[in-house]
């Protein structure tokens, strides 16, 4: 496969391509064979509704991860139905589209960020065209959230560190380490401000962080329990959920908390926002999908039809409808009535 | 070539099997890593057995049973809190622990590591401290060979966080790790199975803080390749004072741990480092190659005046390259100071070697009138009749008539003349604990009014000290028979000590001086000493040292100050107490130190009066006493 043959790169980015070439790290190029692994670990959406997949094998002869692409979300995870795959070196958790459906960033065990392209061929192919890849966290990278600029993303690990990165060269722009005082378990990005972003860690501190400020970090919470997962419900207020089974609302401005759900008694893994529609999914270790009206914290929706830990929660921007995936190795989506909608079937 | 065993640790190993490979061809004899991947999160249901939660992470079947024991040091999932105050939380985290350790004891992992996030561990200290015990109905106890290490930060990641905040001021959290693992070793007794994995922080702290870590049981260092910096080749190394604390650990015998990702090239580079800063240790002391297999191991103290020595401990200490020519050099100065020069010719000096052992100082004696030019006639007073063989012997072969053996105990031979000069090496790691006051007070009447004594004086010296691993050896010493098991605590052992940490500085204790002028000869002694606590830290017992003024400035001392260069006959002694002690800085430590005596024996007692008061240890010398007889 020659790098040439690719119909979606700029001139620069050939010239970037070789000058990778050259130094020390050559590109890996999609490694062959590989599968979806049974542990389906994020999904995410472009804003075209295209879908993005990470699996893993956290319990077999090998712990490999692998990242595919998808036409739209309702899919059989099977390889065949995907567009394109491409294998990792390790078991990975977390991926994002960066702005369109043809760039995505993923982080991986190694602590190795990767940007790849991905690219139709003229043969009406689609690959996985690795960009960039760098190793700077000494820890399992758990979370990476994409700036609202899309000029910035931010990565996380259980090493405790939160590097900003450069979204064209995978440069670092900063590094915090340590970020937390344990594993930090979930970066999200601002709404509204491209430099500011919130992180949460299992050392029960929420924190928000303003790139513009020589000391960026200040505190939303210091919660009793450790937070596993956070989100923004407008630009004042943030969600996290905690391995109390809690889901706590934050308000950035007074840091105070203000409202409070119960999940489950044990702990939440991901919750996720509609801003559009005002819902709010939450899932944790158990088969079970809830999701909340945001404001008024009524329960709308509830899901069990999965059979093994629900571990994403994406929207789909395209269609609305909510998309999880677990490590049961399935997708499904819902759809979730807001309750304005709700209230005009009744 | 490298020669110390080091491990590398890793956040994933996708293939086992292939990464065990790499780590050896890089010359790495452990490999660290998950026993279970950190984000398979399982919940475990009474009585249910399901699939999800059983098969929680690769079979043993990946690598052959020798691998699992010799190369793979298992790390137990970070997320689990047993100490959650969410209860559910702490449930799952207590089955996931017991799930985790029973994989380990199966696999037949000899070394696995916890790490420590945070103070209050006391849950996790008490599972840990039950899983020791033995004959217990749990599945999970260690075997006595499998050792559980506890990964602690040298610096708290909490306070280091506050670099990035704006809200928190830099120093303002006082979160201290070494508490955290203070309060684990307490709670588990200083378990000798259980030890700590330190790793090193960027920023050393002070230099105090450093000591008080060296004085706990370091079993692993664990050294993030972040820390290295690149030489101009390219090759990592350390900051000097980074290399200077490794070194120190090397000396306890720490396993090296190398974490993080790899920043320069291949880890065999870190590996070719470390080894060369852990071999560097050996050649900056000579007195290593006689100490090393002696490093935090307690001996009982000899007692020369009840048991004769054995030929092996005789020709150890006669190996001594100081300790020798310092008396020479006292005794040639004696002679000299004796003398005049024109009597050189026409005075013959009375040399009484008491206790003289295979005949050292009698060699001694000779080459100092030697040099001296000075006569000489030597007395060698010697009660162990296997040394008398020699003795005897090397007369009729080397000395001849200017020495006569004499076999008896110094205290009543009956000598045909005085002496000028009486020499003697009677003195042990704390001075008089070999009972010398006694024997040269017993032999004093063998001196001229005007004669000389050397040694001429000697004092004794204190130090409290943090020291688990002597501590946790005492505990683990065998209590004589007829002795109460309180014993083990109650008398003074010889040890090496590395792994030690004095809290306060030395203080003088108990001083004599020979011939002693008194009217009525007492040997007993008692000193209050108030130590100053430099910071908070727990007291294990007292280390014990001496120093002795030979004839004028020539001196012998084991006082780590003032250390005489390449000595090694002895070690320090070690006096614990039973119950270690916490010490807040600043705390004034009183210690009470009595030197006791019958007819019989001589003994100390020893208690604490602040910051608590403890009981007196070894009343009337119930569990030690030096005979007299």
């Amino acid at each position: 496969m020659e790098n040439t043959e690719c119909m979606n790169l700029e001139e620069g980015d050939h010239a970037q391509l070789e000058d990778k070439s050259n130094s020390k790290k050559p590109f890996s190029f999609t490694v062959v064979p590989f599968t979806i692994e049974p542990h389906l670990e994020f999904i995410d959406f472009s804003k075209e509704g295209h879908l993005l997949l990470g699996s893993s094998n956290l319990v077999g002869k090998i712990w490999s991860g692998s990242v595919w692409f998808f036409d739209s979300g309702d899919v059989t995870p099977l390889e065949k139905e995907s567009l394109s795959g491409h294998g990792c070196e390790s078991c990975v958790a977390t991926g994002k589209f960066l702005d369109n459906w043809d760039k995505i960033i993923f982080g991986e065990d190694s602590g190795k960020v990767t940007i790849c392209s991905i690219a139709k061929f003229e043969d009406d192919t689609t690959h996985f065209l690795p960009q960039h890849g760098e190793t700077q966290h000494d820890g399992c990278i758990t979370s990476i959230a994409v700036l609202k600029d899309k000029l910035y993303s931010v990565s996380a690990g259980s090493d405790m560190k939160i590097n900003v990165w450069d979204n064209n060269s995978l440069e670092i722009q900063h590094k915090y380490s340590p970020a937390h005082s344990m594993e930090i378990t979930c970066v999200c990005s601002s709404p509204e401000e491209g430099a500011i972003f919130s992180s949460c860690s299992l050392d029960g501190s929420a924190l928000l962080w303003d790139l513009k400020q020589s000391k960026p970090a200040s505190a939303i919470s210091h919660h009793e329990f450790g937070l596993t997962s956070i989100a923004w419900k407008d630009d004042n207020t943030v969600v996290a959920g905690s391995i109390a089974g809690e889901v706590i609302y934050f308000d950035i401005r007074n840091r105070k908390e203000i409202n409070r759900l119960q999940f489950d008694k044990h702990p939440v893994h991901r919750v996720s926002i509609n801003c559009d529609q005002g819902l709010l999914a939450v899932c944790g270790n158990s088969n079970v999908i809830k999701v909340w009206d945001v404001n008024t914290l009524e329960l709308v929706y509830t899901d069990i039809e999965h059979r093994g830990f629900v571990r994403d929660l994406s929207w789909n921007p395209v269609n609305n409808k909510l998309y999880s995936c677990g490590f049961d190795k399935r997708i499904f989506s819902h759809i979730v009535p807001s309750l304005a909608e709700k209230d005009m079937l009744m | 070539m490298v020669k110390i065993s080091c491990a590398l640790d890793v956040s994933s190993a996708p293939n086992l099997k292939n990464m065990l490979v790499y780590t050896s061809e890089n010359g790495f004899d452990h490999l660290c890593l998950p026993i279970s991947h950190p984000r398979y999160k399982r919940i475990f249901k009474a009585n249910v057995q399901d699939r999800h939660s059983l098969a929680f992470t690769r079979s043993e079947m990946i690598l052959n049973l020798r691998d699992w024991n010799t190369s793979v040091i298992g790390r137990i999932s970070s997320y689990i809190d047993v100490d959650s105050n969410h209860e559910p939380y702490r449930i799952q985290s207590e089955k996931i622990l017991n799930q985790e350790l029973m994989y380990i004891s199966h696999l037949g992992i000899q070394t696995s590591i916890i790490k420590l996030h945070k103070r209050n561990n006391i849950n996790l200290s008490r599972i840990i401290y039950d899983r020791c015990q033995e004959n217990t109905l749990y599945q999970t106890n260690f075997n006595l060979s499998q050792q559980l290490w506890f990964e602690v930060p040298m610096e708290s990641p909490k306070s280091k966080t506050a670099l990035f905040r704006s809200d928190v001021a830099e120093d303002e959290e006082e979160d201290d790790p070494w508490d955290w693992w203070c309060e684990m070793r307490h709670m588990t007794s200083s378990d000798r199975r259980l030890g700590l994995a330190l790793l090193l922080a960027t920023d050393l702290p002070s230099q105090e803080v450093q000591n008080r870590w060296l004085g706990e049981p370091i079993k692993a260092v664990i050294i993030p390749t972040s820390i290295f910096l690149t030489n101009r080749k390219g090759y990592p190394v350390l900051s000097r004072s980074h290399q200077t604390f490794v070194k120190r650990c090397a000396a306890l015998g720490a396993l090296p741990i190398v974490t993080g990702i790899i920043r320069h090239v291949a880890p065999r580079n870190y590996l070719q480092y470390i080894d060369h800063v852990y071999q560097s240790n050996n050649w900056t002391d000579p007195v290593i190659p006689y100490t090393r297999g002696f490093e935090d191991h307690l001996q009982i103290p000899l007692q020369p005046l009840m048991d004769n020595l054995e030929s092996h401990t005789y020709e150890i200490f006669e190996k001594d390259p100081v300790k020798y020519t310092e008396y020479k050099h006292a005794i040639f100065l004696a002679l000299l100071d004796r003398v005049p020069p024109e009597e050189a010719e026409t005075n013959v000096q009375v040399v009484m070697v008491v206790g003289a052992g295979r005949g050292p100082l009698v060699d001694a004696t000779l080459m100092a009138a030697s040099s001296a030019k000075r006569k000489v006639k030597v007395y060698c007073v010697e009660k162990n009749v296997n040394a008398l063989v020699t003795l005897y012997s090397t007369k009729s072969d080397e000395w001849k008539d200017s020495v006569e053996v004499v076999c008896s105990d110094m205290r009543d031979w009956k000598p045909p003349v005085k002496c000028d000069i009486l020499v003697s090496e009677l003195l042990g790691s704390f001075g008089d604990n070999e009972l010398s006051p006694e024997c040269l007070d017993g032999a004093q009447h063998l001196l001229k009014d005007d004669g000389i004594s050397i040694p001429g004086e000697y004092s004794s010296y204190l130090c409290p000290i943090q020291s688990c691993k002597l501590h946790a050896e005492a505990g683990h010493n065998i209590v004589p028979v007829g002795k109460l098991p309180v014993a083990k605590y109650e008398m003074p052992y010889v040890v090496h000590q590395l792994n030690t940490y004095p809290i306060s500085p030395i203080q003088k204790a108990f001083t004599f001086i020979h011939p002693n002028r008194d009217e009525e000869a007492d040997n007993r002694r008692f000193k209050t000493f108030k130590f100053k606590v430099e910071q908070d830290s727990v007291l294990h017992g007292f280390s014990g040292y001496f120093d002795t003024i030979l004839y004028k400035d020539v001196k012998l001392s084991i006082v780590p100050e003032s250390h005489s260069k390449g000595m090694f006959s002895w070690f320090p002694i070690y006096f614990p107490i039973k119950d270690p002690v916490k010490l807040k800085s600043g705390d004034d430590l009183v210690v009470h130190f009595w030197r006791l005596a019958d007819k019989k024996s001589v003994w100390y007692e020893w208690c604490v009066s602040q910051p608590v008061q403890t009981p007196v240890h070894n009343p009337n010398g119930r569990s030690y006493s030096i005979g007299l007889l």
